[in-house]
C-alpha cells in the first residue's frame, strides 16, 4: 500500500511522550574536520546532506493531528480506524 | 489503549504505531524502524477494522480527555522554526535524522533585529533567542533523547544578523555565529522530568550561517533558514551513543521556517523546560 493507500485508509495522529532512546547498537564515528567547513560557499551542501531527501521525509505530508483527543474525534466522525503514532522527543521524528 | 500493544502494561516505553478505534479497541501494534515491518501493522490493523462492530468505532458518549496540552502554549504570531539534525562526517549513519521545533513569541523574534533595520546594520541577536536554540535545539539527539544544556554552559555563544536590504517593509538579512555548550554534568535546571541520576559530561559546538526575511508591516517572517555544523562530544543516558562514541564528532543542524499545518504545532521537546513565561504547563 502506498502512502496515498495510508493516508486514505486510516486517521493519523501522533501523541507525544516521554520515553527511552534507542537501543540501536554501538557505532564509531571518526572526528571529522568537517566542523569548520560551514561557509557561504559550502552551506547549501551541507544543508542538503542534513536535512531529509523528499523520499524520506513524505511521512510529514500526511495530515497528522498532533493530539490524541483530536484524532479519536476525528476516527469517530469519519468512521475510520486511527493510527497513533508514539515516539519520544518530537513525535513527527524518530529519535 | 497502549497498554494492551506490544509493550504490554509494564513499566517503561510505550513507543510505537498502534492502529485502534475510536472507542480504544486496539486493533495491531508494533514498535519498529522498518518501513515493511510499519506497512505490516497497518495492514494487520485495516484487516481487523473490517471485522469490528460499528459500536466500536465511535467515541464513547462520555469521552473526555484532558484539554491542556502543550501545544496550547503555540506562539501565534511568533517564529516556528522546524530543525532537522544528523552525523556528519565519514562513517555517519545517514539513517538517522531527528526533527524538532522551535518555538520564538511574536516579542522574541523581534530579537533578530533591531529596532529599526537598514541596509547594512548588524545586531547582536538578542540573548533569549541565543540561549533557546543553544540550550534546547543545538543538542545531540540525532540518535535518541538527550539532555539540554542550561543558559550558564551556552554563555559563550553568539549570534549575529546583518542586513543585506530593506524593500518596502521587507528586511533581508544574513545570520552568522557560533554557539558553544559545554557542561561537565553538574546538572543546573533544577528537578524536572529530564533531572539525570548521574552526571554526563558533554559538549556541542556550532559554527552557524544563515538568512532570513522579516516582513516589518506584518511583524512576521516569511523566510528563515540556518545551517549549523560543529561538533559533538559526550553522551548522555537515552540519546543512542554507546561509551565507546563519544567524539568528538562532526554533527549538523538545519532550522528552517516551518509550515503552516496541525503537525507543525508539535511543541518543542523541551518545551517543559524553556523556562519561557508565555509557556504553560497544562500537567
Amino acid at each position: 500500500m502506498g502512502r496515498r493507500g495510508l493516508a486514505a485508509g486510516a486517521l493519523a495522529l501522533l501523541v507525544f511522550m516521554t520515553a527511552c532512546g534507542d537501543e540501536a547498537g554501538p557505532r564509531t564515528d571518526a572526528a571529522s574536520n568537517e566542523n569548520g567547513g560551514l561557509s557561504t560557499a559550502t552551506l547549501e551542501n551541507y544543508r542538503d546532506r542534513i536535512l531529509p531527501t523528499p523520499a524520506e521525509a513524505a511521512w510529514e505530508e500526511i495530515d497528522w493531528h498532533p493530539s490524541y483527543a483530536e484524532g479519536l474525534r476525528e476516527s469517530s466522525r469519519q468512521q475510520k480506524p486511527l493510527m497513533l503514532w508514539v515516539m519520544n522527543g518530537h513525535p513527527l521524528g524518530c529519535t | 489503549m497502549a497498554n494492551q500493544g506490544h509493550y504490554g502494561g509494564g513499566g517503561g516505553t510505550r513507543q510505537g504505531l498502534y492502529v485502534m478505534t475510536a472507542n480504544g479497541t486496539l486493533l495491531a501494534s508494533s514498535n519498529a524502524l522498518s518501513a515493511d515491518k510499519a506497512l505490516e501493522t497497518i495492514q494487520q490493523g485495516l484487516e481487523a477494522w473490517k471485522q469490528t462492530e460499528p459500536a466500536a468505532r465511535t467515541l464513547p458518549k462520555d469521552f473526555d480527555l484532558p484539554r491542556r496540552r502543550w501545544e496550547a502554549s503555540y506562539p501565534q504570531g511568533g517564529l516556528v522554526l522546524r530543525t532537522a539534525n544528523t552525523d556528519l562526517g565519514p562513517d555517519a549513519d545517514r539513517n538517522r535524522i531527528n526533527r524538532d521545533h522551535a518555538w520564538f513569541t511574536a516579542e522574541e523574534a523581534r530579537g533578530w533585529l533591531g529596532a529599526d533595520p537598514q541596509p547594512g546594520d548588524t545586531h547582536t541577536v538578542s540573548r533569549v533567542i541565543v540561549d533557546r536554540l543553544a540550550c534546547f535545539h543545538l543538542v545531540d539527539n540525532v540518535r535518541g533523547q538527550t539532555l539540554p544544556f542550561a543558559p550558564a554552559e551556552v554563555a559563550a555563544s553568539k549570534l549575529t544578523t546583518t542586513v543585506v536590504s530593506r524593500e518596502g517593509d521587507a528586511v533581508t538579512f544574513e545570520i552568522e555565529g557560533r554557539t558553544e555548550a559545554e557542561t561537565d554534568g553538574t546538572w543546573k535546571l533544577g528537578k524536572n522530568d529530564w533531572t539525570p541520576t548521574t552526571k554526563y559530561p558533554r559538549g556541542l559546538t556550532t559554527t552557524v550561517l544563515g538568512s532570513g526575511t522579516f516582513d516589518l508591516a506584518a511583524k512576521r517572517f516569511t523566510a528563515m533558514e540556518m545551517v549549523a555544523v560543529g561538533e559533538r562530544t559526550g553522551r548522555t543516558n537515552l540519546n543512542g551513543r554507546p561509551e565507546g562514541d563519544v567524539g568528538p564528532a562532526a554533527i549538523g543542524f538545519v532550522l528552517q521556517l516551518a509550515p503552516d499545518k496541525p503537525s507543525a504545532r508539535v511543541p518543542p521537546a523541551f518545551i517543559d523546560v524553556y523556562g519561557a513565561e508565555w509557556v504553560v504547563d497544562p500537567r
